[in-house]
């Protein structure tokens, strides 16, 4: 298994916290982005990767490169932001909520942005963190089926089981916006 | 809508939620600040960027001082001191019995055939042992 993050890891091991630096450097979006999908809070995901990567850096040591460090690290952000999401607070910034019945879709491109980010906002708000979690390894990270059953340590099974019951709450959610009504 | 079309356009939403997410500059900022905290490679105190300024300014006015004073400290070339300076000799001048201060013009003794006499000039005692060898008086 060719891990491009071997040499790295192996200085990081031995003491190198300038190496750590890289591999952090390296992979602090995907960390990143893992907890502002489950979390969906831009300040919490911040801590939570923060968190995720001194987590890291801390237990180097009992990564024995049995799976890609990646993947490792994949599980380390998942656990952090899924313990955060948990002690989250229920209540969420007002302005932060669209109304999905009130939406109207706006000409302007930045207006529809915001738009759309509301409206998706609202619509994992409504999936656990397990299932935004599956979303998010499966969407945006674009893992495999058995990565994202590596990294989470559950069956193939239940990823894919997951993953329909997450696409079929967010098709809900979103309505009109997924049947091509609204540009 | 078919299936696939719609699994199609939840995961473009989805994606433009994240991309969007991921240019915000706050992110970039505390990405920097993270690493720079907690992983910069070592850099010695007096060469951190905010003192690097200051200490360079003191290296370079040190340096300057150097330059000026050089000519200051420069050594006197031989010659110059060959012509200029001679070399002082001091010269053997007969005792003279004024250099004490004091005009001898009898010495006897009563005590004995010798004598000590003690006088202190500046500080520095001067002792003089007078020996008679031909009797108590000279």
């Amino acid at each position: 298994m060719h891990d491009p993050d071997r040499h790295l890891v192996e200085r990081a091991k031995a003491g190198d916290r300038g190496a750590f630096g890289k591999l952090a450097t390296r992979h602090y979006e995907l960390v990143y982005a893992v907890a502002f999908g489950v979390l969906g809070n831009r300040e919490d995901a911040l801590d939570v990767a923060q968190e995720a990567l001194m987590k890291a850096f801390l237990e180097i040591q009992k990564f024995q490169g049995e799976s890609k460090f990646r993947t490792w690290l994949y599980r380390i952000s998942v656990n952090a932001a899924i313990d955060a999401s948990r002690r989250k607070r229920p209540t969420e910034p007002i302005e932060e909520r669209i109304d999905l019945r009130a939406h109207e879709p706006s000409p302007r491109e930045e207006a529809h942005r915001r738009e759309i980010r509301g409206l998706v906002r609202n619509a994992l708000d409504l999936l656990s963190p397990e299932h935004r979690t599956i979303l998010v390894l499966r969407e945006w990270h674009e893992l495999s089926y058995d990565e994202i059953a590596e990294t989470l340590q559950i069956e193939v099974g239940t990823v894919m089981s997951r993953l329909f019951y997450a696409r079929k709450k967010l098709a809900e959610a979103l309505g009109a916006n997924v049947k091509g009504e609204v540009p | 809508m078919a299936a696939g079309e719609e699994e199609k356009k939840i995961r473009e939403l989805f994606k433009t939620y994240m991309a969007e997410e991921l240019k915000h500059p706050e992110i970039g900022r505390r990405k920097k600040a993270f690493i720079q905290e907690h992983f910069a490679p070592h850099i010695p105190f007096v060469l951190r960027p905010a003192l690097l300024v200051p200490t360079l300014s003191f290296i370079f006015i040190c340096v300057l001082a150097l330059q000026l004073m050089k000519p200051v400290t420069k050594p006197i070339p031989q010659v110059a001191l060959k012509e200029t300076v001679k070399p002082k000799t001091l010269e053997r001048t007969p005792f003279e019995e004024g250099d004490l201060g004091v005009q001898v013009k009898q010495v006897s003794s009563d005590m004995g055939s010798t004598l000590v006499f003690q006088k202190s000039s500046q500080g520095v005692p001067v002792i003089v042992i007078w020996v008679f060898t031909g009797g108590s008086n000279q």
